[in-house]
């Protein structure tokens, strides 16, 4: 076995060193080429990467049909022009101070009435902060009929007296008369913040009750450090205390509320506790009258067995007074009688009591 | 029918048992002594208890409810050797004053009466004329069979309660027999 191995690596070698001694010697590096490398007139390995390097097809002059290729267009790029440095947006200049908010801001907060929830045109939250709160109002909304819009200012930023929430409110949503809630919130200043209920409830609303919800959320708020944690124990809070104002209050949000939003209401609330009536009713099909029937069917059946009960259960059964066959024996009442059962005999069943049927041939 | 001593099959209008020579006063001589006066429930031979009388007479006022013309019955009594279940049926049938019973006709065809011979351990169903064409030997035979079980182990309240039961099915189906026999004699 091990001479066999030995005599398979030996004839290996062999055969190695027997290629290597048919291959053709290596080029050398000359003074010239070494000089071109080093201005980089020549590159190494060019004429495997380029066809510049390609060697030229040879042509038989005796093929008739063999034609010499024609030269390639080369492509030359187009020059970059370079273009001069301008930012994308115009900046909005800031103040020194930081406590002003310039016009355009303004603008996009109040120049027309936002959707319900986080109103940032700052962009003072990250966007995984400013989706976090999103979603918190998007929850809100989904158990409250009250919108709230959350209007998000810097620590020190002053809103303008023309902008106040009450101003806001007429301007921009007091046309439909719905009730809203509009906050005004300073990140990282959760005592600063301005609250205001509109609507029709928000005259009935008593005031120390709106004071209370507004102290209790910015108290909360105030408890952390970090102003992101501020923002969302605050506006956690706030849709709390909200919802339990808005559960005290319900009388006087629904008052307010218009016919329209009413009927809405109500509506969903038929398809939330009707889920099946409301997937048939998708379908085209009108439930009402076949549970109807459904419905006096089964009465209708019950009331037949329970009649069917009572008739049996007090029924009286008369049979047919038949004047013959009286007086057999000399007995005036009867005489017949049916088998007799007995039972002194455990191993004697009633099956095995028949024989007594049989007729005798007397 | 057949005669209740001899049980051989004799003719309906017979006065006595050509095979045994069997009439009722013959039986009178047999059951001398035995109590003629008897409820609806006769317990002679002291096998139920009180609240189990009770239950019967109850379960009796209700099947007599259902069949008004009948007077239901039921007798427990120990029968010596030469007497038999079959003729004490049918001598306390003829010869017993059912007391609580005022209406005579109910007394004169309508008898049902289920006599359990506590000694020789049987038991027979008797009827009266008025069921005699709608009842038949083996049927009323087959109403008692259920009760079985519970006559071998001497529960006699509940053996006595499903012969009653069965004899109600036996009762209405004699009432749709009748009926049926009444309709097409009609026509």
């Amino acid at each position: 076995m091990m001479r066999g191995s030995a005599r398979f690596v030996s004839a290996l070698l062999f055969l190695c060193l027997g290629v290597n001694a048919t291959l053709p010697p290596l080029p050398e590096w000359n003074e010239e080429d070494q000089v071109r490398l080093k201005k980089g007139e020549l590159i190494v390995g060019r004429a495997l990467l380029t066809l510049e390097g390609d060697p030229k097809p040879k042509v038989n002059p005796e093929d008739p049909i063999a034609e010499p290729e024609e030269p390639r267009a080369v492509e030359v790029p187009e020059p970059i022009v370079p273009v001069p440095a301008r930012p994308e947006l115009d900046p909005i200049p800031v103040s020194s101070d930081r406590t002003e908010i310039h016009q355009k801001l303004l603008e996009r907060y109040f120049n027309s009435r936002p959707e319900p929830g986080l109103i940032d045109p700052q962009h003072l939250l990250s966007m995984q902060e400013s989706e976090d709160t999103r979603y918190a109002f998007r929850e809100h909304s989904a158990e409250s009929s009250l919108p709230i819009y959350f209007f998000l200012f810097d620590a020190h930023q002053k809103v303008p007296e023309a902008c106040s929430p009450q101003f806001v409110y007429d301007r921009l949503f007091a046309a439909d008369g719905q009730p809203v809630v509009i906050i005004y919130y300073f990140m990282g200043e959760p005592s600063r913040t301005q609250f205001f209920l509109g609507g029709a409830v928000g005259d009935d609303v008593p005031e120390w009750q709106l004071r209370e919800l507004l102290v209790n959320a910015s108290h909360t708020a105030a408890e952390k450090t970090d102003i992101f944690d501020q923002l969302d124990d605050f506006v956690g809070q706030l849709s709390m205390r909200l919802f339990w104002v808005e559960k005290m209050l319900e009388e006087l949000v629904n008052k307010a509320l218009p016919q329209e939003v009413k009927q809405e209401n109500q509506k969903k609330d038929q398809v939330d506790y009707g889920k099946w009536f409301g997937a048939l009713s998708s379908l085209g099909v009108n439930v009402a009258p076949y549970i109807l029937v459904l419905v006096s069917g089964v009465v209708g059946i019950i009331s037949c067995a329970a009649l069917g009960f009572f008739w049996m259960r007090n029924r009286r059964y008369i049979f047919p007074v038949s004047d013959g066959g009286k007086g057999r024996l000399g007995a005036p009442r009867g005489v017949s009688s049916g088998g007799v059962l007995s039972f002194r005999n455990m191993d004697q069943p009633p099956s095995e009591q028949t024989a007594q049927f049989e007729q005798d041939l007397l | 029918m057949r005669c209740p001593r001899c049980t051989l099959t004799i003719h309906s209008t017979a006065e006595e048992c050509p095979h045994c020579g069997l009439t009722l006063d013959s039986l009178d001589e047999l059951y001398e002594g035995f109590e003629r006066n008897v409820g609806r429930l006769y317990d002679g031979a002291g096998v139920l208890r009180v609240f189990e009388r009770r239950k019967v007479e109850m379960t009796l006022a209700k099947l007599e409810r259902s069949f008004p013309q009948l007077t239901i019955a039921v007798s427990t009594v120990p029968l010596k050797d030469e007497q038999d279940v079959r003729s004490y049926g049918v001598w306390l049938m003829n010869r017993g004053n059912f007391w609580g019973v005022a209406d005579e006709e109910r007394l004169e065809s309508g008898v049902v009466l289920l006599v359990l011979d506590a000694e020789h351990k049987q038991v027979c169903l008797h009827f009266g004329y008025l069921l005699e064409n709608g009842v038949e030997e083996k049927e009323a035979f087959e109403a008692l069979v259920s009760s079985h079980p519970y006559l071998l182990e001497s529960n006699f309240s509940t053996a006595i309660e499903l012969m009653l039961r069965g004899t109600k099915k036996l009762l209405k189906r004699a009432y749709g027999k009748l009926k049926r026999s009444e309709r097409r004699a009609a026509r």
